[in-house]
């Protein structure tokens, strides 16, 4: 499995004049596989997706499709197709010359053409629409058209650039489900980019974080949850309290908020824990929401059961407790020689932590 | 309760403001359009009954109108022939033009569009006045081309008579083209500046290259632009008598000329308004024509 990569980055790198999108990334993409590519706006992951597909070449490195170097090859000749943001289906076509589009290029017979759109419309459910126009479909429909244009043509790849971003909540998780499913009935290589980390975590197989133009940690989604290899992932990846001076040679310890306990006395042998003073309790439904004061910095914990809580009050001196297998200690830094390319004014390694803390006055 | 009175009383004028916006234009067009086709229409069908007599007696004499194609139905033709070749040329050399600009013009576009624009700062009869003296038999363009010797064979394959331009074929075309020219390319590049370019994204990323790309998406995009400007050029080029008059010779005379002559020269105004009613006839049912040839309904 491990030697089935489809797609190879090998270095690659972009630069818009002075501006890095993305610094050297290198990593590969395994046939079949579900793979995201989740970051903030401005990450590079785009970027680094319009480079696979070839509408922007690499500013250095190779990027291989199937084993051959693709890095200088226009989009018309690579064999990946594109799922765009806001799906830039033809408006002057019907979803079925939509569809047939990729085959037509590529001077596929009329009759396969035929069964081949016929096809792939029923996959994505949308035969009964084939003689309309992207105009009269609702958004979810036009997603679908988009991804059936793209997967008619059965490319090593399929790009997905944020597809679902354009989405209201309730369809855009109908089509998260819908997107497994179709790949797992067409059995295609996905390449989903996305800023949602709830979205990358539950669909993909891997994921690649990303910030500032820096691949941060390749992983399963639960490697990337429960180890983060750097502090930035730590804070994107769900909430993270990432606690300073715990973990010695200057790491960061990090502990999810769901895995603290709050209780009156230090904790004993397999437990740790540090002390705090209460700032502020939120009940939230399911959970209460608990912010601590504590030497290490601040911790949020995440409370299941409200009632352990008792008559806890802002002000209140408390433990936050953990087992020792809920801590992971992460990097506060980058590497030190990774650091060296970094822009001076570089965020990303030093002061991420947990962004839900910045909600908390 | 008020409130809802309110609401009900402000909707009601709400539904009357459209009225009251398309008042002015109505009456504009009732006055100015409707009145004069009418009059127009009741001159086609009266009599002058003497060469003396300025206002022509109403009389349904529909025979102005088959009178008036079979005396003038080499300039009907001559008319449709020059407009026709006309807007083609103007499309062959607006569409390339409007698309640089669009699609390369970058931060140059505005000023590339003024330079479209500019001619119409100078009156449309002192431009074509101009064409006159360019292409005048001892102007800067025969001149240059008796220089590199192209005289000889450009009078054999037609494109100069006898040494000359001016009143040939070719010159009124020409001045056609040049005048209508903006006029073609101001729709086509709004058409092609209106396309979304992740359109041509998608195109290229479904195995298009540059030219299917053009041909598959760029130019079914743009052609409501290529019929707005059609219209544009070929409809007033059809009726246009000034570069007849100035770059033509009597053998170049269009429908134009025609009427023009007959209104104001020989005072004879049934048959021009018989003449401009078959013009205007025509026209529509070729644009009617050319619509549902082009399928723009669907475009626009």
């Amino acid at each position: 499995m491990e030697g089935d990569e489809v797609i190879q980055l090998r270095g690659v790198a972009k630069h818009f004049g002075a501006a890095v999108a993305v610094h050297e990334a290198s990593f590969g993409i395994r046939r079949g596989e579900f793979f995201s590519m989740l970051g903030p706006s401005g990450c590079g992951k785009t970027t680094t997706l319009r480079m696979i597909a070839g509408f922007e070449s690499p500013t250095a490195g190779q990027i291989l499709l199937e084993g051959v170097d693709v890095s200088r090859t226009p989009p018309y000749r690579r064999n990946v197709n594109t799922v765009f943001q806001q799906y830039a289906l033809f408006p002057h076509m019907t979803v079925a010359e939509n569809v047939a589009f990729g085959l037509k290029s590529r001077k596929v017979g009329g009759s396969e053409i035929t069964a081949r759109v016929a096809e792939m419309l029923d996959v994505v459910r949308m035969a009964d629409f084939a003689a309309r126009k992207p105009a009269q479909l609702s958004g979810g429909q036009q997603q679908r058209v988009a991804l059936a244009r793209a997967l008619v043509n059965r490319p090593a790849a399929l790009l997905l650039d944020e597809p679902l971003a354009a989405l209201d909540l309730k369809l855009r998780q109908a089509m998260q489900l819908e997107l497994k499913r179709i790949q797992r009935d067409t059995g295609g290589t996905f390449v989903f980019v996305t800023h949602d980390q709830q979205e990358a975590l539950t669909m993909s197989d891997r994921v690649a974080v990303m910030s500032d133009g820096w691949v941060e940690q390749i992983g399963t989604p639960e490697e990337i949850y429960h180890r983060p290899t750097t502090a930035f992932v730590a804070g994107f990846i769900g909430e993270a309290n990432l606690l300073s001076g715990l973990a010695g040679d200057g790491r960061l310890l990090m502990v999810r908020p769901e895995r603290i306990r709050l209780e009156r006395r230090p904790p004993a042998a397999p437990d740790a824990g540090i002390g705090g003073t209460v700032q502020e309790i939120i009940f939230r439904g399911s959970t209460t929401h608990v912010s601590l004061a504590s030497t290490a910095g601040p911790i949020v914990a995440n409370i299941t059961d409200g009632a352990a809580l008792g008559d806890m009050r802002p002000g209140a001196e408390v433990w936050a407790v953990w087992e020792a297998s809920a801590a992971y200690p992460v990097p506060a830094t980058r590497d030190a020689d990774d650091l060296d390319d970094a822009e001076p004014d570089d965020p990303h390694r030093t002061d991420a932590t947990d962004p839900s803390n910045g909600e908390l006055p | 309760m008020a409130a809802a009175d309110q609401g009900d009383r402000s909707r009601r004028r709400g539904g009357l403001v459209p009225y009251a916006l398309l008042t002015p234009g109505v009456l504009w067009l009732a006055l100015f359009f409707l009145v004069p086709m009418f009059t127009l229409f009741r001159t086609a069908l009266s009599v002058k009954e003497s060469r003396f007599d300025l206002e022509p007696t109403f009389s349904w004499r529909w025979a102005n109108f088959t009178e008036s194609i079979s005396t003038y139905s080499s300039q009907f033709t001559r008319s449709f022939l020059y407009a026709g070749a006309a807007t083609v040329l103007c499309i062959a050399i607006g569409y390339p033009i409007a698309y640089v600009i669009a699609v390369r013009g970058g931060r140059w576009r505005n000023v590339l569009l003024g330079l479209v624009v500019i001619p119409f700062f100078t009156s449309y009869l002192i431009r074509t006045l101009a064409w006159q003296t360019v292409l005048n038999d001892d102007g800067p363009v025969l001149s240059l081309l008796d220089a590199v010797n192209l005289l000889g064979p450009l009078d054999q394959i037609g494109l100069v008579q006898n040494g000359r331009l001016l009143a040939t074929n070719v010159a009124v075309i020409g001045g056609l083209t040049y005048n209508f020219l903006p006029f073609m390319i101001l729709p086509i590049y709004v058409s092609l500046e209106k396309i979304d370019l992740r359109l041509l994204d998608a195109a290229r990323d479904l195995y298009a290259n540059g030219w299917q790309g053009f041909r598959r998406v760029t130019l079914p995009l743009t052609l409501p632009g290529v019929f707005a400007g059609t219209l544009l050029t070929f409809i007033p080029a059809a009726g246009d008598f000034v570069n007849a008059k100035f770059l033509g010779g009597p053998n170049q005379t269009m429908i134009g000329t025609g009427v023009q002559d007959r209104f104001l020269v020989q005072l004879d105004y049934p048959t021009a308004a018989a003449l401009s009613f078959v013009l205007m006839a025509i026209i529509t049912a070729g644009v009617l024509l050319y619509a549902r040839l082009l399928g723009t309904e669907d475009l626009i």
